[in-house]
Parts: structure tokens; C-alpha cells; sequence
């Protein structure tokens, strides 16, 4: 009888492995759509408590999606497609004609002169050697941009097949959510039940709210930036707008980089440099409003790590996966401490440890 | 022939009970419509237990409660009842009074026979009243009405 026990545990333990090993080529693909699902599940939960079946519910939030989604294409994304290209242009541009073409810009005309002032008096320092060596490396950085797109055309390619997918396998873990988390609680025995009910509604309470503050954070002060930063006439404004957006996703770090992206911006248009002090101060305020008026009423309270943790994860998460993983570095290490603090507090409560 | 048939058959579509119209035989649900018992149902999770198995333990957090769909349930309340077994069974409920009371299990419950229990969780009951207000009036009624109940009884065997 024990025999047959472990037989059927070592069989069950062994299908578990082989799932996880067969499944985990589409791990991405069922992270996303649980991203998806968390987001849109209030909507789809709403209007079933309006008497609108969860079926129709979730049909009515695909064509709510399909026509935002739609009404961005037309109108949103030419206009970062246009800003893109024409940021792109702008820097093959400055990479044909060399270093003059940015040495064209007033902003670095007026570091190039103060330099020659003081290499006139320390001409052993070659500081402006250094100044034009600079340049041009960030040329050279700057024009392998759209070099990196068309190499990794693959990935992109994957990217999209990714987006495609997430709502096919959303609109199941939608419709069925409940019926998953009933069959779930089925294969916990009956000791571990209160502690696993109790653990599944923290965490997701955790990870619902956290992911859908990011969402509409992101959307929200994306938005504001690209209207304050056209209102003020900065170039590449919606660019700025959606950059500055996802940048947001990082605490404290997030804003700074948007408020650079939008420097950057002003110095290589050659606008008056009385602008970055209007754009610090508006994208201040927006900040003021995220942090103010979305946040609580989104999340309800703030995320609480110390900055220096932010910065290091933000680091590791850069080294270990590039842009990519300095956005998400930070969602995955609050998510998993937060997960882990309510397993270990239930846990003894529960006197399991 | 056909179309008595046809009609027989809508007529049976349309006055079949509801699926889930055995829930309406706990005393804090018979007054839910067909809709509002599909809606509570998506909350309750159905648990077998075995004879002389334990449902909860004192000083467990107040954490879910059952409905006793079959079987029978003991419950030593060492807080209330001074130790005293309470018997519940078929069609009635434990745990909500408590919510109410206490924060912690002031005993325990076990299955004295083999039993089918539907649990709801607190967060989930509380979230249900939150979500569906009207709902939510007719449920907490029902509550008040098993609290008073239990505060009339408590009284008399004091006072016995």
C-alpha cells in the first residue's frame, strides 16, 4: 500500500517536472496573459454583477480594447512612429556628416567654446580632443539603434506573435477563472485549505493591485506628459509621452528618466534652454498628481522599498536582461518579497512553521 | 404532435428549478433569486470530509466559513458553550456568528460523520456583500437574524 502511495507520487512529481520542462518554452506567453488577465478581470467581474454574462462581459471588454486599440493606431501611434523616424533621421544624419552636424547644436556649441576657454589656459589636458572623441562615440552608439532593430528582426517578429497570443489565451483564463480557482482549491487537502484560501487572496490581492496600478499609471502619465510636453512645444512629444510612461514603472528612477528624455530632447532641437526649467517643473507636477491623486485611488497606498534597493535592482536587473529587465526588475523583486512576507506571516499563524 | 412536444419541452425549460436551488435550503440564502445564488455559488468551494476529521483547530484565524451540505459537523466552542459540543447538520451553517465575535477559533469542528461542506472564505463573503448591495442587505439580514438567535439562546442558558 506504501509502496503504491510513493509509486503514484513519484509518478505524479514526475508528470509536474515534465509539464513545467514541456510548458516552459511558452512561460512568457502565460506570465503575459496572466499580466492581461489580472488587469481586465474587475471590468469582466463588473459587468457580471450588472447581470451581463461573463461570456458577453468579456466580448463586450475586447471590443472596448479593439476599438481603443484602434483609435490609437489612427491616431496615437503614427504620431511616435513619425517622431521615431524622425529622431531616427535626425541621428543618421548626424552620424553622415560626422561630428559637425551635432556640434550644430547650440547646446553643444556652448560647451565646445567654454572647453576651448579652458584648454587656451591647461592646453595639456586635450580637453577638446576629448569633447570631439566623445561626440562622436555617441554618434556611433546612437546610429547602431535602428542596426539592433533590423539584427534582432527575429525577436521582434517573436514579440508580436507574443502580443497576438495573449488574448487568445487571456479570453480562456478569463471565462474560466473562477472554474480554475475552484479545481485548484480541489487538489488542496483539507488541513492545508484555510491557509491556501487565505494565501490565494492575498496574493492576489498583492499582485492584482500592483499590476494594475502599473498599467494605468503608465497610461495615465504617459498621457500628461505627451499633452504637457506638446502644450509646451518640446519635439518628439508623444515619443517622450510613451517613453516617460513605461519609464514610471521603475519607483523613484522612473520620473527622473523622463524628465532626461524630454531634456534631451529640447538640447538637440536646439529650443531656448529656459524650456527645460518649464518642462522639470510641469513634469514635477505631473509627478505631484501620479503620486497624489492615481496612485491612492489606483493602488491605495505606495510601494514601500528603500531607493538604494530600487537602484540595485534596477542595476542587476539591466545586467541580467537589458532594458527589459530594468523595467521589470523591480515589479518581480516587490511582488516576490510582498508573496514571500504573507507565505512566512500565514504560515505561522496557521503554526505550519 | 411536434409542436406539443416543442412546447412541452420550453415549458419543461422554463420551469425547471434552478440548478443550484438546493443552496436555498440554508436559511441565509432562501431569499436569493436565481441569479444572486449563481453569483454566490462562484465563491463556495465544495469539501469532503471523512469521519472524525478535523475542519478547524482553536486559535486557527477566522478565516472561512462552512455550509453543511450533507453529513454532520461537531463544534466545541470552549469560548461560548464552555466546552460544550454543539451539533450542526444538514442545511446549516458554522463560523458566521464568530465572524462577527471573534478574530480566532475559540475551538474546533470536526466531522462526525462523513460530510460535504461547502466553504465560503471571509474575504469572499465580505467582497460578495460589498459587490452586490442588494444582495448584500438580504444576506446580512439573514446573518443578523441567526446572530440574534444565537444571542437569545446564549442569554436563556445563562440565565438557566
Amino acid at each position: 500500500m506504501k509502496l503504491t502511495r510513493l509509486l503514484i507520487y513519484f509518478l505524479i512529481l514526475a508528470a509536474i517536472i515534465g509539464g513545467l520542462y514541456f510548458y516552459s518554452w511558452v512561460l512568457l506567453y502565460i506570465v503575459s496573459s496572466v499580466v492581461f488577465t489580472y488587469i481586465f478581470n474587475p471590468w469582466i467581474s463588473l459587468l457580471e454583477r450588472n447581470h451581463i454574462p461573463r461570456l458577453l462581459g468579456i466580448v463586450i471588454v475586447y471590443l472596448t480594447i479593439g476599438l481603443v486599440l484602434a483609435l490609437c493606431i489612427s491616431t496615437v501611434i503614427p504620431v511616435i512612429v513619425y517622431q521615431a523616424h524622425n529622431f531616427t533621421t535626425f541621428i543618421r544624419g548626424a552620424s553622415e556628416q560626422g561630428d559637425i552636424h551635432l556640434l550644430k547644436i547650440q547646446f553643444f556649441q556652448n560647451i565646445l567654446s567654454r572647453i576651448d576657454i579652458i584648454e587656451a589656459k591647461f592646453p595639456i589636458l586635450k580637453l577638446h580632443d576629448q569633447f570631439i572623441k566623445l561626440i562622436n562615440n555617441l554618434n556611433s552608439t546612437l546610429i547602431n539603434i535602428p542596426g539592433i532593430l533590423v539584427k534582432n528582426y527575429n525577436k521582434i517578429l517573436g514579440a508580436i506573435s507574443l502580443i497576438a497570443m495573449i488574448p487568445l489565451i487571456g479570453f480562456f483564463l478569463l471565462k474560466d477563472s473562477i472554474r480554475l480557482r475552484k479545481d485548484f482549491l480541489k487538489l488542496v487537502p483539507n488541513r492545508y485549505f484555510e491557509i491556501v484560501i487565505i494565501l490565494m487572496h492575498k496574493v492576489d490581492e498583492i499582485v492584482g493591485k500592483y499590476l494594475r496600478a502599473m498599467f494605468y499609471e503608465v497610461i495615465i502619465v504617459g498621457s500628461l506628459v505627451a499633452i504637457v510636453l506638446t502644450i509646451l512645444g518640446v519635439d518628439y512629444a508623444f515619443l517622450i509621452g510613451f517613453l516617460a510612461g513605461l519609464a514610471n514603472i521603475i519607483p523613484y528612477f522612473g520620473p527622473i528618466l523622463g524628465v532626461l528624455f524630454a531634456v534631451i530632447s529640447i538640447l538637440i532641437s536646439g529650443s531656448p534652454l529656459i524650456m527645460i526649467v518649464y518642462v522639470i517643473i510641469a513634469m514635477y507636477l505631473i509627478q505631484v498628481f501620479d503620486n497624489n491623486v492615481v496612485y491612492p485611488i489606483v493602488i491605495g497606498t505606495s510601494i514601500n522599498m528603500h531607493p538604494l534597493i530600487v537602484l540595485l535592482t534596477v542595476l542587476a536587473g539591466g545586467w541580467s536582461a537589458g532594458i527589459l529587465g530594468m523595467l521589470v526588475s523591480v515589479p518581480i523583486v516587490y511582488l516576490v518579497y510582498n508573496v514571500l512576507k504573507v507565505l512566512y506571516v500565514n504560515l505561522k499563524e496557521y503554526k505550519l512553521l | 404532435m411536434s409542436q406539443i412536444s416543442i412546447i412541452k419541452l420550453l415549458k419543461a425549460l422554463f420551469n425547471k428549478k434552478s440548478r443550484l436551488d438546493y443552496l436555498r435550503n440554508f436559511n441565509i440564502l432562501k431569499d436569493f433569486t436565481d441569479y444572486e445564488l449563481y453569483m454566490f455559488s462562484q465563491i463556495l468551494n465544495e469539501r469532503k470530509y471523512k469521519a472524525g476529521e478535523f475542519i478547524y483547530k482553536e486559535q486557527y484565524p477566522l478565516a472561512v466559513i462552512y455550509l453543511v451540505l450533507e453529513g454532520t459537523v461537531e463544534v466545541q466552542d470552549n469560548y461560548h458553550n464552555s466546552g460544550k459540543p454543539t451539533i450542526i447538520k444538514k442545511n446549516q451553517f458554522l463560523g458566521i456568528v464568530d465572524m462577527y465575535n471573534q478574530h480566532r477559533r475559540q475551538g474546533e469542528a470536526k466531522a462526525i460523520k462523513n460530510s460535504v461542506l461547502l466553504a465560503v472564505s471571509y474575504i469572499d463573503f465580505q467582497h460578495f456583500v460589498k459587490n452586490h448591495p442588494s444582495t448584500g442587505v438580504k444576506l446580512m439580514n439573514r446573518v443578523c437574524e441567526a446572530l440574534s438567535h444565537f444571542i437569545y439562546k446564549q442569554h436563556n442558558s445563562e440565565t438557566e
